[in-house]
Formats: structure tokens, sequence, C-alpha cells
């Protein structure tokens, strides 16, 4: 008797266990393959001389990862990179605090608003970089006449080296702007209401209340749309492909642009690999800070 | 003789009401202003793309600009759409994201749905698995992809466009969330009566996440339908583009003597699909925005 009821307990085990793996199996499939195998053949690729003059891949070690971190526009690119990141998030974190605090009333006006300012996030962004390389054209852009309309003089925009970055900055800002309000907005919508009940009986006015308990109590996430705004900005390159082809000058190829070009414009897969390891290790940094400062710096929440 | 205490706290009260009553006042004056400057700042783009798309050749380099075409040239936008194979386009972006969103939805329910509900062994590892996937970014995989894509040559297909992402971490971690909300009650009366896991999950817990289903399917439509990177590099015959790699090529082919109005039509056109999901479906797309904010 025991034994048979052993024997069907195991026999339930096992189909619970054949039923789980066939549910997820799919996936995992799918996931080992684009995503994890993805990754290792990458590594793989980054370990071989491949490209348009050495048609025959060939086993090099890791003299990939020199030559790429010995190439200066590879380093131009890093920290034009950084610079586009900085630029952009310095601006699109307090920007979109400041939406989301003024936008946090449920009025039907806010509504309105919150959809306009998220409006361009579902637009295409090859369609917003064409609207963009317009509204900045040299001679009839719209941006140029408001200048001189104000009698200042116009600018070359995206075709000037100095200035072509700050344009594909101002497009990311108006693209992503609309997105991170609403995740401050919901991260506002967490801060419990009984703080400022009490915060107001003791007598605090509005600015104390945001600067000791709205802004404390959502840094959860404001480290959330830091992260998020540092990896959409890392990986931005609808934006430059469309406006300027990392152009003039090379001045706004950023690290996903130089990958595009190593892969796929001057066919070197084994620095292309390369690079993408090291983009990805630099993701990876990220993430692993992230983690690291939330857990350090977050006020959680009692 | 003083006057009495009441009539000192009254006026107290009174200049203290209109004090705040000011305030206020000036606040929302204040908040009225700066979000309405953003607005107009942010709808100026909008505006621009709009009324070049419906100036005659003769006007749009006009000095100061048309504010509105006193003639809408409605035929620039039979022009955007004669000019390239543009509905072809639309046709393969609307057909590629729906079908890797299809996917997207049957992978991710099951593998979802098993590790939310079914304690089977080796659950940790399978799940540790889909959520070391959500950190590799998409880009750093195409060199790979592509080289695998033309072992099996499916380079300029559709199976290139779809199949590699059709299965999802993110739609997946997303699910799990959503089906871990299903009272465990419900589910176990479905089980004592024989109910097979295909059956609870096709009858029960899909109905109860429809808002959940319905975020994660419009946030990964738009993904999807707006990605350039990837059909870029894997499309090549003009019959197999999408949209956005259609709109690239008309950019780079265009040179100094673009058609600014038919331009900004067709990348009008272009948002088109993606507007008409936002109006149809904003609520989902912001709960799916706010949602990526909330994590475990």
């Amino acid at each position: 008797m025991r034994l048979i009821a052993r024997i069907d307990h195991l026999i339930a085990v096992g189909r619970t266990t054949i039923t789980g793996w066939a549910f997820v199996l799919p996936t995992i499939l799918l996931l080992g393959i684009f995503g994890i195998g993805s990754v290792g053949y990458v590594g793989y690729l980054s370990l071989l001389k491949w490209n348009l003059i050495n048609p025959i891949p060939q086993f090099v070690g890791f003299q990939n990862y020199i030559s790429v971190f010995s190439d200066v526009n590879f380093w131009d690119a890093v920290g034009r990179t950084i610079l586009y990141l900085v630029g952009t998030t310095v601006i699109i974190l307090p920007l979109s605090l400041v939406l989301a605090l003024l936008l946090q009333d449920r009025l039907n006006a806010n509504r309105i608003f919150r959809s306009l300012f998220f409006l361009p996030y579902v637009v295409p962004s090859v369609a917003s970089a064409i609207a963009w390389s317009w509204l900045f054209e040299a001679h009839h852009g719209l941006v140029n006449m408001f200048l001189r309309m104000f009698h200042l003089s116009p600018q070359p925009w995206l075709s000037s080296p100095g200035e072509a970055l700050i344009v594909i900055m101002l497009l990311y800002i108006w693209q992503f702007t609309g997105y991170f309000v609403i995740l401050y907005l919901n991260g506002l919508q967490s801060v419990p209401r009984h703080l400022y009940e009490s915060a107001a009986i003791d007598g605090a006015g509005g600015w104390q209340k945001l600067w000791h308990i709205t802004l404390p109590m959502i840094t959860p996430t404001t480290f959330f749309i830091l992260m998020m705004s540092i990896i959409f900005s890392f990986l931005s390159f609808d934006q430059v492909y469309v406006l300027t082809q990392g152009g003039p000058a090379q001045s706004t190829t950023t690290i996903i642009y130089y990958l595009f070009q190593e892969g796929f414009q001057f066919f070197d897969i084994g620095r292309a690999g390369a690079t993408a390891m090291v983009l990805f290790a630099f993701l990876l940094l990220i993430t692993f800070l992230q983690f690291k400062g939330e857990s350090r710096w977050v006020h959680h929440q009692m | 003789m003083g006057t009495s205490p009441d009539v000192i706290l009254e006026g107290a009260l009174e200049r203290a009401q209109a004090h705040i009553v000011r305030r206020w006042h000036v606040r929302s004056i204040i908040k009225w202003a700066v979000l309405s400057a953003f607005g107009v700042l942010f709808i100026i783009p909008f505006w621009w793309m709009i009324d070049t798309a419906l100036l005659s050749n003769q006007h749009v380099f006009d000095y100061p600009p048309e504010l509105w075409p006193s003639v809408p040239k409605w035929s620039n936008f039979l022009l955007a759409l004669q000019q390239t194979n543009f509905l072809r386009y639309i046709f393969n972006s609307i057909a590629v994201s729906t079908a890797i969103v299809i996917g997207q939805l049957i992978t991710a329910s099951l593998a979802a749905y098993a590790i939310a509900r079914i304690p089977f062994r080796g659950k940790k590892i399978a799940y540790g698995m889909i959520l070391s996937t959500l950190m590799i970014p998409a880009q750093i995989t195409f060199i790979p992809m592509f080289l695998m894509m033309k072992q099996v040559n499916w380079i300029d297909s559709y199976q290139a466009l779809i199949i590699p992402f059709i299965g999802s971490a993110f739609a997946t971690f997303w699910l799990i969330q959503a089906f871990r909300q299903v009272p465990q009650i419900i589910l176990d009366a479905a089980q004592i009566d024989g109910a097979h896991h295909l059956w609870i999950l096709w009858r029960i817990v899909l109905p109860l996440s429809k808002s959940a289903l319905l975020s994660v399917a419009f946030l990964n439509f738009v993904f999807h339908y707006n990605d350039l990177f990837w059909p870029l590099i894997i499309t090549q015959s003009d019959a197999m583009r999408t949209v956005p790699v259609g709109l690239s090529y008309l950019v780079a082919n265009d040179g100094s003597g673009t058609a600014w109005n038919v331009l900004m039509a067709s990348a009008l056109l272009a948002t088109i699909p993606a507007l008409l999901l936002f109006v149809g479906g904003q609520r989902f797309l912001v709960q799916s925005v706010a949602h990526s904010g909330i994590k475990d």
C-alpha cells in the first residue's frame, strides 16, 4: 500500500514537473537562443579576426579588444555618449519631476497635458527625427526663423559639429519626458497621504513638504528613472541614424552608432563583437550600481 | 477701550484667509503658465509637421511661414503614398508587430502561468534564466542574430522580422506579476474538479488578467512598430521594408533637394497607426508605462 502511494506521489510530481517545463519551454528556448545564446555567440565572435580583409574567421584572442581600446574613435564615441547621456539626463529628470508635480491632482485638464507630453513617445522615432531635421534645417527651419525674428543669428545646427549633438539631445528630451512624467506620477501616488497631513498639522509649508516628504519618498522612482534614462540614451540609434548618420565629422557617433558602423558598414565582425561586449559590460555595471545605490541611498518606507 | 479679543481674532482670520487665497491664486497662475509653456513647446513639432505637410511647393520656404496653409494641399498625402511602396511598408509593419505581439502573449502567458502557479521542479532555474535575459539589450545581439539568420537563409524574410522577438522576458515578467494576483482558491476549486492547467489558464487566469495582457500588447506593439535597427539590417528588398526603414530611406535618398512637404506627409502617415492605438488604448499604454516602474 505504502509503496503504491509513494509511486503515485512520484508520478504526480513527475507529471507536474513535465507540465511545468512544457509550459516554460517555448520561452526558455527562444530566450536561450536569441538572448543568452546571442551573448555567448557575440563573445565568441569578439575573439575572432573576421572582416572584409580576412573573410575566413581566425582565432586571435583578445586582439580585437586591444584594437578597440587603442582606437581614438572609440574613446571619442565613449566621451560623446557620456556627454549625451549626462546632458539629457540632467535636463529630463528635473523637467519630468516638475511636470509630474504640477500634474498630480486628478483634473481633466491635467489628463490632457499628460497625454500631450506622452504623445511624442508613441510617434515612430524615425518620423520624429524627420520632423526634427526640418525644424532645425539651416535655411528655412522653424528654429532659425524664430532666431531671426528676435534678430539672433541663425545656426547651422545639424551641419555643425558643435551643435548636432545638442539637436539630438533635444529630440531625446521631447520623446521621453512624457514617459518619465508618467513614472513620476505613479511614484507620487504612492506617497502616503497621512505624512502630508501630519506635516500640515506641524505647520509645514508647501516647499518644506516637497523637500522633506515628497523628494525623499520618491527616491526609488528617481533612481529607476535615472537608470532608464541612462539606458535609453545609451541605446539611442534611430535619432542619430536619421538626423546625422554619425556626422558631421563624426560629432554624433555615439557608442551604439560606432557599433553599427563596425558591424554593418565596415563588416568587421570581430571588432563589432568586442564593442558589443564592452557595451554590455557597461550596462551591467550600471544595473549593478543601481541595485547597490538603491539599497544605500534610497529611503525605504518603514 | 480696546477691541474685544473676538474681533481681533476675526480680523486675523480674515487676513490669513485672504493671504491663503492670494497665494493659491499666484500658485495656480504659475502652475498653468508653466504647463502651457511646455505644452506649446511639445506641440510645436506636431503643428509644424502638419502645417508643412499641407503646404504647396511654392509656400514651403515662405518667410514668415504660414501658420496654417491658406489652401491646404491634401494631395501631398497622395504623393507620399505614391512615391514609395508606402502602403506595403504599413502593411509589413502592422503584420510583423501583430505577429510578434500575439506570439509573445502566447509564449509569455504559458511561461508566466507555470512560474506563478505550477509548483514544478527546477522552477527557480527557469525563472532565473528568464530574468537574466531582461538585462540583455537587443542591440548587442544583432550581429550574432544576423549571422544566425544568414545560416538558416532567413535574411530579408518575415520570419527574421518576427521570430527572434517572440520570446519576451519583459512580457513574461509582467504577466507573472499579474497572474499572481489571481486568488488561489479559484484555481484550487478548478483543480479539484479535475481541470487541466491549460484549461485553467485559458478559462480562468487569462480572462482575469485582461488589463495586463492589453498593456503588454499595446506597449510592445508600439515598440516593434517603431523599431528601426533590426529591420534596417535584416531587410534588403523594398517589399520587405517596414515603415521606419522605408521612411529612413526617403531621407537618405533625398539629399539637398528635399521635398519637405511630402516628407512631412509621409512622416505623418507613418504615425497614424501608432496614433490610433494611442487614442484607443491610452489607458493601457499609460498603465503599462506606470507599471514598468513598479518592482518587487
